[in-house]
Order: C-alpha cells, then structure tokens, then sequence
C-alpha cells in the first residue's frame, strides 16, 4: 500500500517537472523557433507564410562584427571574472564557517538592488568627473580626466562588475567542499604548490569553473542595458540587436532567427563541454 | 658485542604548541631502519601531531628532527624522503587508481614506461592490479585503503607513515589488514610509523610501541616490554586489562620485600625500576589472564596463602574464554580471564560461586604508589 502511494507522489513530481519544463522552458522556445521561420508584418508582427528568409539576415556583414565582438567581449569578461573569482573564492572557502557565511552573504546583498540601479551607479564612477578620474587626479596619478565612460572598457567594467556573483557561487559550492587532505597528499607524494594546484584543485574544481562559465557567458552575449548604459553607440552587442529587432525594428521573424542562432551556437559549446569532460564526471556536477 | 641499531630518524626535544596548547611536550624518540614502529595512545595525545612533524606539515616549535644525520625540521613535505597513508585516505577523486598510485612518480619525472611497470607492480602487492582502471568512488573502503598503501609505498620512501589507516574498516577486514600490512612491511623491508588508538593493533603489529599521553611519551618497548613490564599506571591501564592492587611495604630483603596486599600477607620479589622503601605505599598490577582462579567448595576453611578470598559477581562467556568479575573480601572488583581446559571439564563458573584467587609468583608488576 505504502508503497503504490510513494510510486504516485514520484509519478507526480515527475508530472510536474514535466508540465512545467513544458509550459516554461519548451513552449516559449519552441514559440521563438516557429516565429523564426514567419514572416513579418507591420501589425500583427507575424503572419505566414513560412520561410528561411530570415536566417539570411544572419550573414549580414554588420551584424556579424556585432556578433563577433559580442563574443569577445563575453570570452574576456568570462576570462576577467574566472581570474578575479576564483582566487577570491578559494580564500573564502578556507576561512572559518562563520565567517564564509558573512562573505557569501556581502556577495548577495547586492542582488536585492536591481542591477540596471547599479550599472547606473557605475556611471558616477566612470564619467568625466566621477569619483575614479576624481581620486586619480587628487593623487596625482594623471592631470587630464580619462575617458571611461561609453567606451568599450566601461561596458567590459559594467559586464564583469554585474557577472562576477554568478562565477563565484558555483565555484564557492566546490571549493568549499575541496577536502585539504588532498592537498597535503599531493604535497607528500612530491608535487609543488604550483602541481598540486593545476593536478588536484583545479582538476577538481572544474564542475564549478564550467558552471560559472556558463552561467557568465550566456548573460555576457545578451545583456543589453549594460551596453545601452555604460557603452558608446557602436558598443551594441547581440543581445542590444535581437532587442532592436524585436522592439525598435519590430521585425520579430529576424530577431527570432538570430536568437536561435545563438541558442544553437550555445548548445554546440556545451556539447564540446560534455564530449571533452568526461573524464571528469566523476565527480557529479553540481547542476 | 651486539651492534647498536643506528637510528634513522631521531626527534630531538621535539616539543609542538598549536596556540597556547601544549600538543608535545619535549619528546625524543629514534626509529631505526627497517622496524615497524607504533605511536599508541588515546585521541588526543599527539600521535598524529607526531606523524606529521616526521611528514613534514608541521613544524616542531623547539627541537629538532633529524633524519640520516641530517636535520630535516623545515623541510617541506615533498622534500623528504617520508610518504604517507592519510586516515580518510585522501585519494585523488578526479584519478584512476592507476593515476593515483602513479602521481608521486609522475612528479618525479620518471618515463612513461617505466611508471606503468612500477604502479602494476606496487599494486599487484596490494592485490589491486585489476581495478587500475577504476576511480576511487568506485571502490570499497577497503579497496581504497590498498591503493592509498600503494600509493604511498611506490615511492620506496625511507620511512611510510600511517595515520589509522584501519579505523575506517569493519572489525573482520581490520584483523585481516593488520596481517596483511605485516607482512607488506616485511616483503618491502620498509621502516613503518604507524598511528593508532588501538592497542591490540599495536601489540600485533609492531616491533617496537610507543605509547603516548597528553603530548609525552610514557613508555617505548616490544609489545611484550609494554604489555608485561609497563613502566607507569598509564601504560599499565591503557594496553590491556589490569588489576590494581594497593600494597604496603612492611619489611624490605636482599631481593624480596614483604608486602600486605588486600589483608594478605605476600613475600614479592624486589622491582629492578625503583627502591622499594619501607613503610612506602607500592600497586601490585596483574593481568586477568595471570590471576588463578579456583572454588571453594568449603567456604568456613581459610583461604591458602598467597590467596584471596572472593565471590564471583558476574561472567562473561566468551567462547575460548570466560571472563570472571569476583568482588574480593576486601572489597575490590578483580577482573579474572579463564580458558577452558579440556582436560577438566567440569570447571564450570556460576555467578555467587566463592573462590580462592591466586597468581603465579614473579607474574605481577609493581609500581610506586604515585
């Protein structure tokens, strides 16, 4: 008896997962994918008949140095984050457990803020006279203020500055875990601090590098209002275009293709990540 | 003239503070080369702490260790010549088993070739070579602690430290380890530090015990100098089950002393570790296994000398043993180990019999009373 009542409630999480991966995951993308292959039109938006013409679009000069530079800046502000995260959060994870709890809460808090708000701070920072090129200046540093703001640096800024939380989480959750006993075995059979870093705590901590990768990466491709606030009018990225598409040109069949385009360039990446990794699944990912 | 044993490794008034807390207090001790060498004591006594400094994580806060001659104190872990079997033994979970018991080869830059004959090799001793391919979360625990021995050992290290390495296993696959690690140790003619909590794992294993408390070291000897002749009431008490008797010294000889033990008047050989002085309070230890246990089918007559009156209180039957409890006429708790003699069949002990409870002579250990 116990045991048919448990094999219903499985059965209903399952349903549920289903109904919901469903309802938010599958039918809005399978939307974008049918949208994609529409025609436009001025009023309704969308109307048939179907065809590939939108997919032409993709191989628009312009949109591709868009694309491309997109890409880029995402890989360097991934890069950025991974380089800035990872040594911070090793830190934290070897302090004392009240302690890490503090920093993780410091890392949150800033959630709670919108985070357009906070790239709207950034901008009293960055600009002309702003708190950087005024400290710069009151120290003597330089004697002409610098030209940050709405340039492609201060989007990289605004980009890293807003990511940064999402690479230092997943990686928070395995190098908390990293047992140190491993570290001193490694150190006992002849391996260097230097060996035992790149053999056994990176080895190791790759299930939260790759999430936080990802996690940074994607966000990086299309978060738009970073670019719209901090950068200069060439500074649009593909994310800035396919919201052109859909709300300034109003050409939704366009903007559709190019964003299954990207989805797919996605899911090529992360198969590459699976097809190489798996020498490292053994220890289970941790999303 | 029997040639002195030169030492491998000395520690040297080795004394080790962690904060204000005092975890080894002035300790010397040399491990010569080839022995099987066991720090024994109870958690928190720095036998660890001890395995450590000798690996290298820690550093001694005055004293010196020496290896070889050689002073070796602030040296790093992967500079010396010590490998380690760690407690939860601290495989690589990203690496096969062939890549684990690789890894210190590897870091010496050995060829390829020559790595794959050393690892099948080291893990044929520990019987692991058909598992190379696995990852450690694919094994048992026993099967982890194989390669983490192997691991350890491939390296041909000077001295292999052990830190509890059997704690984790079940009793069963313990008993067998112990014999197995045994005979490894013999097969390789390597000098072993082993750590432990666990007496009779200590006596079985080793050439030679150290037995530590609260960061000293009480006694080093044979597990038979530790068990039979132990030099303090730790000792005594800590390895083994033993019988405290309180002794007073009435009347000292040439090489025997008369002594009143529990109303009993007992002539007791001279101990060669101290003076025994007249009118001096002594303990007179003895194991349960040394003490002779007889009933006494006529409970009015009076117990023989040398013999204390008892009545048993409980017993516990342990297949080749029976373990008596017998409440004393003096009122102390003697704990008694009998085997059962198959040429006298009708021993059989019930709980309320009255006996008589004697010891060879010459058996019991006597200490001044601290």
């Amino acid at each position: 008896m116990l045991k048919s009542t448990d094999n219903f409630c499985r059965q209903a999480v399952l349903y549920f997962i289903f109904i919901w991966f469903g309802i938010m995951v599958f039918a809005p993308n399978l939307l974008v994918l049918l949208a994609s292959f529409l025609s436009r039109d001025p009023v309704w938006y969308l109307r048939l008949p179907l065809n590939l013409q939108n997919y032409a679009a993709l191989s628009d000069p312009q949109l591709m140095s868009v694309i491309l530079k997109s890409l880029n800046l995402a890989f360097c502000t991934t890069l950025f984050c991974l380089l800035i995260a990872y040594p911070f959060t090793y830190f934290i994870a070897r302090f004392a457990k009240e302690y890490r709890a503090l920093f993780l809460m410091l890392i949150i808090v800033p959630f709670w803020t919108n985070s357009l708000i906070r790239n709207y701070a950034l901008i009293s920072i960055l600009s002309e006279n702003g708190l950087l090129n005024t400290f710069l200046i009151k120290w003597g540093l330089i004697s002409q203020p610098l030209k940050l703001l709405y340039t492609d640096l201060a989007v990289f800024v605004g980009m890293v500055y807003t990511l940064l939380p999402f690479m230092i989480l997943p990686l928070y959750a395995v190098l908390e875990k990293l047992d140190l006993n491993l570290l001193e075995a490694a150190e006992d059979l002849g391996a260097g601090a230097t060996a035992a870093f790149f053999r056994v705590i990176v080895p190791i901590s790759l299930p939260g590098i790759t999430a936080g990768c990802i996690m940074v990466f994607l966000p990086a491709l299309t978060l738009f209002y970073v670019s719209d606030i901090l950068g200069a009018a060439d500074s649009a990225i593909v994310g800035s275009v396919i919201r052109d598409q859909f709300v300034v040109i109003k050409d939704w069949p366009v903007g559709a293709a190019i964003n299954i385009a990207l989805t797919i360039f996605m899911l090529f990446l992360l198969h590459l990540y699976y097809k190489s990794g798996n020498s490292v699944d053994q220890e289970q990912p941790i999303w | 003239m029997e040639k002195l044993p030169v030492p491998l490794l000395e520690l040297k008034s080795v004394t080790k503070f962690f904060g204000a807390n005092k975890v080894l207090d002035d300790v010397d001790l040399s491990i010569n080369d080839g022995e099987f060498l066991t720090l024994l004591g109870p958690s928190g006594c720095g036998k660890t702490t001890l395995l450590r400094l000798i690996a290298g994580f820690e550093r001694p806060t005055t004293g010196k260790v020496i290896m070889n001659g050689k002073e070796i104190s602030h040296l790093a872990p992967n500079r010396r010549a010590v490998n380690m079997v760690f407690q939860q033994y601290a495989l690589f979970p990203h690496m096969t088993v062939f890549d684990n018991v690789a890894f210190g080869l590897k870091m010496k830059g050995l060829p390829k070739d020559e790595i794959e004959v050393e690892v099948f090799r080291a893990l044929e001793k520990v019987k692991m070579n058909m598992f190379y391919l696995r990852y450690p979360s694919e094994l048992s625990s026993g099967q982890q602690q194989r390669v983490a021995i192997a691991r350890a050992f491939i390296n041909n290290p000077k001295i292999l430290l052990l830190d509890e390495p059997l704690s984790a296993l079940d009793y069963r696959l313990r008993q067998e380890m112990q014999i197995e690690l045994k005979e490894l140790q013999r097969d390789l003619g390597m000098t072993f530090v082993y750590v432990t909590h666990d007496q009779e794992e200590a006596l079985a294993m080793s050439d030679r015990v150290a037995v530590l408390n609260e960061g000293l070291i009480e006694q080093v000897g044979t597990p038979i100098q530790i068990y039979e002749e132990p030099k303090n009431m730790f000792v005594a008490k800590f390895v083994g089950e033993i019988n405290v008797f309180d002794g007073m010294v009435i009347k000292v000889g040439d090489n025997d002393f008369e002594t009143i033990v529990e109303g009993m008047f007992y002539r007791l050989r001279k101990p060669s570790t101290f003076d025994v002085v007249r009118g001096s309070k002594i303990k007179v230890l003895l194991r349960p296994e040394d003490l002779l246990v007889s009933k006494v089918n006529d409970p009015e007559a009076e117990a023989p000398d040398n013999a204390l009156r008892g009545v048993i209180s409980f017993l516990v039957y342990k297949g080749r043993t029976v373990d008596l409890w017998i409440q004393t006429a003096g009122g102390n708790m003697v704990m008694a180990t009998q085997f059962f003699n198959e040429d006298d069949p009708d021993i059989i002990y019930e709980v309320n019999d009255v006996v008589n409870v004697s010891w060879i002579k010459d058996w019991e250990v006597i200490l001044p009373d601290a």
